[in-house]
């Protein structure tokens, strides 16, 4: 499990971060602002700075996770922070909201920052399920062993159909030449597979492989001795191929998803750093 | 078209055909010839037979080399060798049925291995996550402060009329209802970028808004701000902007000498239901000039009494089995005569003419009992008299005027009078008063009269009927009367007036209590006479009304629940704005 920065130094920034809220929870319960609860409250521009410096706190973890051999701290007690006080930023924000939204540029910057949390919700939901279930997937391997199987795999069936006939090696160099796996961000995502054949003088697909297994297999029915036999080893090899891109596909996609919230959370952080700019600047504008 | 398709490796050659009109050539999967180089584009050119010849066509930004000359597209001869970036594809004849053999040699110098020939993680893809968080950056700037702060001062009127953000994005909450025609512009309020709004900025539409207290004496400082905003604050909620707080009061109300003030006719009040004094009543009599004066009095001060000088039970009139009137028995309910005002803060004011002469009748003559005399005026009421019985002499001896109101009784035969008689009284017999008059006249009638004998009839009658009206039967049931001694008005009614506002310094409205019965409250049935103050004390709103904390399930009730801040009786706060009338002050 990869998710150790949960539990990073005994859960030492889930207690802080909860001790935070608890805290803030139960002056937002006792204070008396003498009007709604809102932004503009004693407690409101409290909560509202108190989290407009947390905000740039944790986007500074982005810069922070690309050079994270200076300063002090491990980079894994930075991501456990910011797990935890990101959370409590959802609690801290809504509270200097006094729960009044509109559709104005205070309310987008909550909805933003929403976004990113929940986003950040989804990346944390990812990094504890996905490497578990991809190194299961992979039978503890990394994915370029698989590719080395997948390598030796692809020789050894070159080899064995070479032996058999120019068509059936025909078929097979090409399925091998064109297989496909990954490509653009949603093919990855949907684990697409645009493999292709050229058979009979056409480009066929051959999504899994399917095509050139049934082929060989449709072949193996008719072919008798020798040839039989090697057909029998090829179909017995190229479904073993089959199974390796199976797995090459799926931890593809895993990994996609497991990193696709980065894709919605650093730009939502970029859009909130700005509307939080935007919300600061105009509320003094008409103060 | 067919094609025969040779790869010549280093190891081994392979060989695929290919029947179609188009072999494209390119390093996708897709492509009929492919060369997986990754310096290629998916698709590069393409083969095809045009005009019986096989030609060759890259796509758009590509070439490729023929017999060392590059080139976009080409008619290829037998023979020849087509260089893509190293590659080499030689044209063959085909036999049989192939058209054409294409003999491939890759450079395998530049051929990917399978494996990185696609994209597998999505930070291989080339996504533009900067591009489009910076981008997102921008258009969140723009929308939230750039375009309206550009608006403020290139002219926000045409902004807000364009579909382009204005300063509405910066709106916090709506105003409140009775700003609505405010509208989006804000520069009515917010006069000044990056200040707070100003005292003025309010007042320049409430400009009838009033202080607390004379300033001129006390200075500005409310202790709990001096500024509206302090205790109005907009854009939260669209019912109210009014601070309803007790602080605002108690500041300086629980103890106004440690705040500064030496006001010593206003009691300590720190919470209606904890701390509150007991209710004062304005009480209005008339002082020694005979003017009217209001003294603020205790409702639990024993010698507190009503001053109105009017003669009124409440019992009476409220008697559950009804009271005698002209018309026979009635049963009064508080509403006959006590009715709010619209708006429901205030009664109506009781008027004898609207709300006792149906019963309490001003007639005098029993021979004309549609005559009045009028109200409120002992020197106008006499003169009615006197004039009524001149006429009545200079008519006498004519005949009888046609029968006007009650035909039966309207006759100036004085024997077939019938008695005034008082609302459930029975009839009385005439006075001696009566006879006496009756003599004189009759002598005057007999020796031929004259202005002597019609002064002793007129004024006979007048005396007569003005002893009746003011101290027998009319005027005494409900006002003190004194003599005066004046021939011609010779008694006085004490003046009366009835208390138009019991508690000046509350706002109590009777609509808001409507639910209520009035004898929750007053209890009118038991009083006895008209000094009897029937308002209630704290204890009767306390049984509903809590205070701030509402610990024991009363209504929240706070000061400006029942007070108001800005008081009529204050000068403008518009006015002490200009703060060199205060100076010197504070």
């Amino acid at each position: 499990m990869s998710n150790s920065f949960v539990s990073h130094a005994k859960g030492r920034y889930f207690w802080a971060a909860l001790a935070f809220v608890v805290v803030a929870v139960i002056i937002y319960g006792w204070h008396d602002p003498k009007q709604p609860p809102n932004g503009g409250t004693w407690y409101g521009y409290t909560l509202g700075t108190i989290g407009a410096l947390m905000i740039l706190w944790l986007l500074y973890l982005g810069k922070r996770k690309r050079n994270f051999a200076n300063g002090w701290g491990t980079t894994k007690g930075w991501v456990s922070a910011h797990i935890y006080f990101g959370t409590a930023l959802l609690i801290i924000g809504t509270l200097h909201t006094g729960f009044q939204f509109g559709w104005n540029i205070h309310t987008l910057a909550y909805v933003l920052m929403c976004l990113v949390i929940f986003s950040g919700f989804f990346g944390l939901y990812a990094y504890i399920v996905y490497p578990g279930s991809r190194n299961r997937l992979k039978s503890s391997q990394t994915l370029d062993d698989i590719f080395a199987q997948l390598e030796e795999l692809d020789l050894l069936v070159k080899k064995i159909v070479g032996k058999i006939s120019a068509d059936n090696q025909s078929l097979v160099t090409s399925a091998i030449n064109r297989t496909e796996f990954g490509g653009n961000v949603l093919d990855q995502l949907v684990a697409r597979d645009r493999s292709k054949v050229m058979l009979n003088g056409t480009l066929v697909d051959n999504r899994d492989q399917a095509v050139v297994v049934s082929q060989l297999v449709e072949r193996l029915t008719l072919a008798t001795g020798d040839e039989a036999q090697q057909l029998t080893t090829l179909v017995k090899e190229y479904s073993g191929r089959q199974r390796l891109l199976r797995i090459i596909r799926r931890d593809i996609r895993l990994n996609a998803i497991q990193e696709i919230w980065l894709m919605f959370h650093i730009p939502m952080s970029f859009g909130l750093l700005a509307a939080l700019a935007a919300h600061i600047v105009s509320v003094f504008i008409y103060w | 078209m067919r094609l025969q398709i040779r790869y010549i490796g280093s190891r081994e050659t392979t060989q695929q055909e290919f029947d179609g009109s188009v072999a494209t050539i390119g390093r996708g999967g897709a492509q009929v010839i492919q060369v997986t180089d990754q310096r290629l584009p998916p698709v590069h050119s393409s083969l095809s037979v045009i005009a019986g010849k096989l030609t060759i066509a890259a796509t758009a930004g590509q070439n490729f080399v023929v017999g060392g000359i590059s080139a976009k597209k080409r008619v290829l001869e037998i023979g020849e060798i087509v260089d893509i970036s190293g590659h080499a594809i030689e044209i063959k004849l085909g036999e049989g049925e192939v058209d054409y053999i294409l003999e491939v040699t890759l450079d395998e110098a530049h051929i990917q291995p399978l494996k990185e020939r696609h994209q597998i993680r999505l930070r291989q893809t080339n996504s533009p996550l900067r591009q489009i968080s910076w981008l997102l950056f921008v258009v969140c700037l723009m929308i939230g402060l750039l375009i309206p702060v550009a608006g403020l001062y290139f002219g926000i009127e045409g902004l807000r009329e364009s579909p382009l953000p204005d300063d509405s994005m910066w709106l916090t909450g709506k105003l409140h209802q009775s700003h609505v025609s405010i509208g989006d512009d804000c520069s009515q309020c917010h006069t000044e970028v990056f200040t707070q709004v100003k005292d003025e900025d309010c007042l320049s539409c409430h400009q009838s808004i009033n202080h607390h207290f004379d300033t001129q004496e006390m200075g500005q400082d409310y202790k709990v701000g001096d500024g509206c905003g302090d205790c109005h604050k907009e854009h939260s909620t669209t019912d109210s902007i009014t601070r309803t707080d007790q602080e605002v009061c108690t500041t300086c109300h629980a103890d106004m000498e440690k705040a500064g003030f030496s006001v010593d006719r206003l009691r300590p009040v720190a919470d209606f239901l904890d701390d509150h004094p007991t209710f004062k009543v304005a009480i209005e009599h008339l002082n020694d000039q005979g003017v009217w004066q209001t003294t603020r009095m205790e409702l639990a001060d024993d010698s507190l009494k009503e001053q109105s000088n009017l003669i009124f039970p409440h019992d009476k009139h409220l008697d559950e089995n009804g009271i005698n009137s002209a018309d026979g028995s009635v049963v009064m309910v508080c509403k006959d005569c006590h009715e709010p005002e619209k708006g429901g803060l205030r009664m109506k004011p009781v008027t004898m003419e609207q709300h006792c002469a149906d019963c309490h009748e001003l007639t005098f003559d029993p021979d004309t009992p549609d005559r009045v005399v009028p109200h409120g005026s002992p020197p106008d009421l006499m003169r009615t008299l006197r004039e009524y019985y001149a006429y009545q002499y200079l008519t006498k001896d004519k005949p009888k005027p046609e029968k006007s109101v009650r035909p039966a009784e309207a006759t100036l035969d004085l024997d077939s009078t019938r008695p005034i008689r008082r609302p459930g009284r029975k009839s009385r017999p005439t006075s001696i008063v009566d006879l006496i008059v009756e003599q004189n006249n009759s002598n005057n009638t007999e020796s031929g009269g004259g202005s002597s004998n019609a002064n002793a009839y007129i004024e006979a009658r007048v005396a007569n009927a003005a002893a009746n009206l003011f101290e027998k039967q009319t005027c005494t049931v409900c006002h003190e009367i004194t003599p005066t001694g004046d021939r011609l008005v010779p008694w006085e009614v004490k003046p009366v007036r009835l208390n138009a506002h019991w508690m000046p310094l509350t706002v109590f409205s009777h609509s808001r209590h409507k639910n209520m019965q009035c004898a929750d409250c007053h209890e009118a049935t038991l009083s006895k006479s008209a000094t009897d103050v029937i308002m209630p004390d704290i204890d009767g709103c306390r049984t509903c009304h809590g205070g701030e904390a509402n610990k024991v399930n009363l209504l929240n009730s706070t000061c400006i629940t029942c007070h108001d801040f800005h008081l009529e009786s204050q000068k403008p706060m518009g006015e002490l704005i200009d703060t060199e009338l205060i100076e010197g002050i504070r």
